[in-house]
């Protein structure tokens, strides 16, 4: 038996002059519901249409279950979906469901039925007259009821409503439970989906930043807040990923978890310290050092 | 059962907290089925794997014990050894918030410990 879902070795894309994907080596775990995560531009949809044949890459190479990729794509073992999929412009929701069950032998056309009725998705409609929030659930919905074996979400919950989204989120690891897979999800609402996520594979300009377990990420880093003259003794620290200096009070981002030895003595020193959540842990992590604030935006 | 994802402490040690909780108040008896891993997802919506370490924190605590293959089984002295362990937990972290107010205000061990000797002598 293959050990991992997917194996990624190298992987290297440019377009033109800008470079998407610089080389990504990550070897991820089977049934796990991976965030992937990264700001706009990182490069998470290229290593995702590259996962699924729809880009070539430049240089390196992705295995599935130990196959070679395009093995996976034959065999409708694997799902991409993303939220401006061209499939479905001027066709009816009936049809893509049709489409599904040609493409899919696992299609459970009742189950995509069951979850369009709960998104509220009246079969009988045009794609192309639907919402943006209602092409994302159909994607979903029908993306879920091919139970492949791989399954890749690019921002499948985009436009959806708060009510729809928790739906989603929901019907997403109830499946997941009854019928376990690896599911590769792209977001960047990491506050709202972090609970669903067992690993999450951090990616910044093309680069791999990390691929972690959950609750590792949880406790990366941790955050110190008061007078700057008492976090400067800190500071120093190459454990510190960012300082804020403000007049009243400053922070800094350390490495390590509220539970380290530093963090006990950031508390003895009388500062607060308090956790990092995975959202801000994958914005510090990626963030510049130069990076400019906002201030000089109103300066004359 | 509530989970705070903005809480310093982690996930699965919440859960296991809301299990011991559930333990105390006796809605979960000694010797019988703790909450599966299944369960506990599909109820507060989290991630199985998380649901399992919250479980396996309390077989490491010693409030569970896995029983008749599979089942987890709340121990028999588990309400003891909660309150044992909440009883030391709760009294170092009572007793370093002390020293640190005290730290703060430049009180010494000698004054600070003569302190609690004296309130301990008026009762």
């Amino acid at each position: 038996m293959e050990e991992f879902a997917v194996s990624i070795e190298g992987l290297k894309k440019t377009y033109r002059s800008h470079v998407a994907l610089d080389g990504i080596t990550v070897n991820l775990n089977k049934n796990q519901i991976i965030g992937l995560i990264g700001a706009n531009g990182s490069g998470k949809t290229t290593l995702m249409k590259i996962c699924t044949g729809l880009e070539g890459a430049d240089s390196g190479r992705i295995r599935m279950f130990g196959e070679d990729a395009r093995t996976m794509i034959i065999g409708g073992e694997m799902i991409y979906t993303m939220h401006d999929l061209p499939v479905g412009r001027g066709y009816g929701i009936s049809e893509i469901i049709r489409f599904y069950k040609i493409a899919y032998t696992d299609f459970d056309e009742n189950f995509c039925k069951k979850l369009l009725e709960l998104f509220e998705i009246p079969l009988k409609k045009s794609c192309s007259a639907l919402s943006q929030g209602m092409k994302s659930a159909v994607h979903f919905s029908c993306a879920m009821a091919t139970r492949c074996r791989l399954t890749l979400f690019d921002e499948p919950f985009i436009g959806m409503d708060i009510a729809k989204r928790k739906l989603a989120y929901e019907v997403l690891l109830r499946d997941y439970m009854e019928h376990p897979r690896t599911i590769l999800l792209s977001s960047h609402n990491l506050l709202e989906i972090e609970g669903l996520l067992s690993e999450m594979l951090l990616i910044h300009k093309g680069k791999l930043v990390f691929y972690q377990d959950m609750d590792d990420v949880r406790e990366m880093l941790f955050r110190v807040d008061g007078k700057e003259e008492e976090i400067s003794g800190f500071v120093e620290k190459e454990d510190t990923i960012y300082m804020e200096k403000k007049e009243i009070e400053s922070f800094a981002i350390l490495r390590g978890s509220v539970e380290s030895d530093l963090a006990a003595q950031a508390l003895k020193r009388g500062l607060t310290v308090s956790a990092v959540t995975p959202e801000d842990v994958s914005v510090y992590l990626t963030m510049t050092k130069e990076r400019k604030g906002t201030e000089d935006l109103w300066e004359c | 059962m509530k989970i705070n994802f903005n809480d310093v402490v982690p996930i699965y040690i919440q859960i296991a907290d809301a299990i011991e909780d559930d333990i105390l108040t006796g809605h979960l008896g000694a010797g019988e089925n703790c909450y599966s891993q299944i369960q506990l997802a599909k109820e507060l919506n989290i991630n199985p794997a998380t649901a399992a370490k919250g479980i396996r924190v309390l077989v490491d605590r010693g409030v569970l014990e896995k029983v008749r293959g599979q089942a987890m089984v709340v121990r028999e002295d588990a309400v003891e050894i909660i309150r044992q362990r909440k009883l030391e937990q709760m009294l170092s972290e009572m007793v370093e918030n002390l020293v640190r107010e005290a730290q703060k205000l430049e009180i010494s061990e000698e004054v600070l410990i003569g302190k609690i000797s004296q309130v301990y002598q008026k009762k």
